[in-house]
Parts: structure tokens; C-alpha cells; sequence
């Protein structure tokens, strides 16, 4: 029964995905990631057996966070000693570290399990497009996005702008340039720098 | 009336107001804001003659889409389904400035004008809506006018609870 023993590798075989993190949510990818992680995403997935998969993740410098989380959500760490708590917000811990924020999530949704660091070993986080050869190789299959990227209106050329239908009719009598800011060619000599006009 | 605006501008208010007292339509011609004004205002100088008239602009070929709501309004159709993403739509109540235009141009309810607002904003600190700086005086700092916070380079998106948004 070759045939068997040869299903049984191919089923308990590790694959390899590979996820795009351009302008997704660290914390709604987080979910979707470590479903592949524990490999609940198989049928044969049982706590005690060790079926997770390994997924690679690029662009993680391109994430982004909800309204004015960048600023507010805060990271907290504590050294066990007497002061030595200190918090830093999602921002400068960016900056520091761009791989930093989607671990952190990755590690918060699997808190509670026994194997929670062997599977965070099989997340390969990298900042950018570049990804080595030898992780790449391995890589068969892909996951799909979170969230829809939104196009800018840079990106639409002038011709799809104006072939799009207009939800009002402008009236006649009304003089486009009534709103128009004043050209200030000069600086005002008069007040003071701190209270001109801006 | 078109030589007195030209002339009257470096004057005081006082005469201002004075050169308008003799013309019949006092109310049309005092109004700083233009809430009726015609068109496109343009200015000719030939020598000592100025010309001042209102120029009809031409009309782009543009498909006008039926407004379908009973209140008249052209956003009441999609309060529902208007994100921030839907950037074709949001552009068209903007002048070229960046500013909103009007309620008495675009025909928007009051409960929807102030549902834009806020998707406009969305949008534009999301980076879709282009940045709509003033151009700078001469020999200013830009420091005073910019505001580069070092969380602003990153990327935002917004709660979006539309029937579209793949969650
Ligand atoms: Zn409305």
C-alpha cells in the first residue's frame, strides 16, 4: 500500500504560502495568518498534532492601521524591575522596527497555546519585496488579501474622470471662481510672522 | 460700474460704498459673495477702457445622472453605500481649490452634507484625494505651513461597513 504511506507525507507535509501585507490591517491579517499557522485550515488539524504550515509575509513597512491608530495604539513592555515599565506608540515602533507591529499581532492571537513559539518560528516577516532565494523557492502557494487596496485619484486618468457621470448639474448663475483663495504673491510686511494668514 | 470697481479698490471703503449709491441694484452690487453671480467674471484692459463682463463657460459633454430620490438630493440614493474609497464621486463636490462646494450648487440635503464632510476627510488623510496646498508667497518658510507629523507617512484606512468592502 505505497499509495497510502505516499498520501500520508503529502498530507502531513509542511507548504509554504506567501502573503502581500500592502495596505492591509496588521490585526485582521493576524487572523487570517495564524489559521495557517496552527493549520486549522485542514481538515486533519488537531491541537496535539503538529500540522501547522510556514508563511512568508513581505511588505510589512506598507501596512495600514485604522483612523488615528498609528498615533493612540500603544505598545507596552515591562522589565520585571522597579521602573522599568515604558510604552511606545505603533508609530516609533514602526519606525524602528517595520517587521515589529504585525509579530505583536501574530503573537497576541495565539497567546494561550502550549506551542506558541514554534509556530511563531514558521512566520517569516521581511520589510519589503526583498525575500532570499532560498525562502522563495519553497513557497507554492498564496493567500489571499484582507482588504481591497484603494485606487487614489491619481491613478485614474483624465479621460476616466470625465467619462464618469456627474451626480448634479451645476446652475448657470454661478460664478466658479467666487471661492477661490486670494493669490498672495508677497508676504504680508504688516503682522507679525506668528499671526499671518495661512 | 466697470471702470468705478477697478478705480475704487485702492480708496477707502467709505467711497467705496459711495461710487454704488446711484446705480438702481444696490443689494446686487454690494454683495462681496458671489451667491447669484454670473459665470465667470473676466477683465480686459485696451488702454484706459476696462472691461469687465461675465464670460458663460462651455459646458463639458458629460453624462448628468438622473436624481432618482424624492428629496431632490444626488447623495440621498447612496447614504448607505457612500465610502471613502469612491473617489470619482467625492471629487465632484469639491472645487478646484479643494474646498466643499455649497449646498445651493450641489443640491445636497443638510444630513448628507454633513455625512461628506467626514468622507471627505476620510479620504483625503487616507492619501486618495490629492493634497490641495496654497501656493506659497515669495520668500516664506514652508516650515510655518506644513505639517509633517511622523505618523502621517504611514498608511490609514477607515471602518467602511459597505456591502462592497471584502472583509
Ligand atoms: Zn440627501
Amino acid at each position: 500500500m505505497a499509495h497510502n504511506r505516499v498520501m500520508q507525507w503529502a498530507v502531513l507535509a509542511r507548504t509554504w504560502w506567501i502573503y502581500d501585507a500592502n495596505q492591509q490591517c496588521p490585526f485582521r491579517s493576524a487572523y487570517r495568518l495564524t489559521t495557517y499557522l496552527q493549520g486549522l485550515h485542514k481538515p486533519v488539524y488537531h491541537r496535539h498534532g503538529d500540522v501547522g504550515d510556514h508563511v512568508v509575509v513581505f511588505n510589512t513597512r506598507h501596512i495600514a492601521m485604522r483612523g488615528e491608530f498609528w498615533r493612540t495604539y500603544k505598545h507596552f513592555h515591562h522589565t520585571r524591575f522597579a521602573g522599568g515599565f515604558s510604552r511606545a506608540s505603533a508609530y516609533r515602533v514602526h519606525e524602528e522596527d517595520p517587521t515589529r507591529i504585525l509579530e505583536r499581532a501574530c503573537h497576541n492571537r495565539l497567546s494561550g497555546l502550549d506551542n506558541k513559539r514554534t509556530l511563531m518560528k514558521r512566520l517569516h516577516l521581511f520589510p519589503d519585496e526583498e525575500i532570499p532565494e532560498e525562502i522563495l523557492e519553497n513557497v507554492t502557494g498564496q493567500i489571499q488579501q484582507v482588504q481591497a487596496i484603494p485606487k487614489k485619484l491619481e491613478d485614474y486618468s483624465q479621460r476616466e474622470i470625465d467619462s464618469f457621470p456627474r451626480l448634479f448639474k451645476m446652475p448657470e448663475d454661478y460664478d466658479i471662481e467666487s471661492y477661490k483663495r486670494e493669490n498672495r504673491l508677497e508676504p504680508d510686511q504688516h503682522t507679525s510672522k506668528a499671526w499671518r494668514l495661512k | 460700474m466697470a471702470t468705478s470697481i477697478k478705480a475704487a479698490k485702492a480708496v477707502t471703503l467709505k467711497n467705496f460704498i459711495k461710487t454704488f449709491t446711484f446705480l438702481p441694484n444696490k443689494s446686487r452690487c454690494l454683495s462681496t459673495t458671489g451667491i447669484t453671480r454670473a459665470k465667470k467674471i473676466q477683465v480686459i484692459k485696451t488702454g484706459s477702457v476696462t472691461v469687465v463682463e461675465g464670460v458663460k463657460l462651455e459646458e463639458k459633454s458629460q453624462v448628468v445622472r438622473e436624481i432618482k430620490a424624492p428629496t431632490g438630493c444626488p447623495l440621498c440614493e447612496f447614504q448607505d453605500s457612500l465610502t471613502y474609497r469612491d473617489v470619482l464621486i467625492l471629487q465632484q463636490f469639491l472645487s478646484p481649490d479643494g474646498k466643499i462646494l455649497p449646498r445651493h450648487v450641489t443640491g445636497v440635503c443638510f444630513t448628507m452634507q454633513w455625512k461628506l464632510q467626514n468622507i471627505l476627510y476620510q479620504s483625503y488623510s487616507a492619501g486618495l484625494l490629492p493634497k490641495y496646498c496654497p501656493e506659497l508667497p515669495v520668500n516664506e518658510d514652508p516650515t510655518h505651513y506644513l505639517k509633517n507629523y511622523k505618523w502621517r507617512k504611514n498608511n490609514v484606512y477607515y471602518e467602511d461597513f459597505s456591502i462592497e468592502n471584502p472583509l
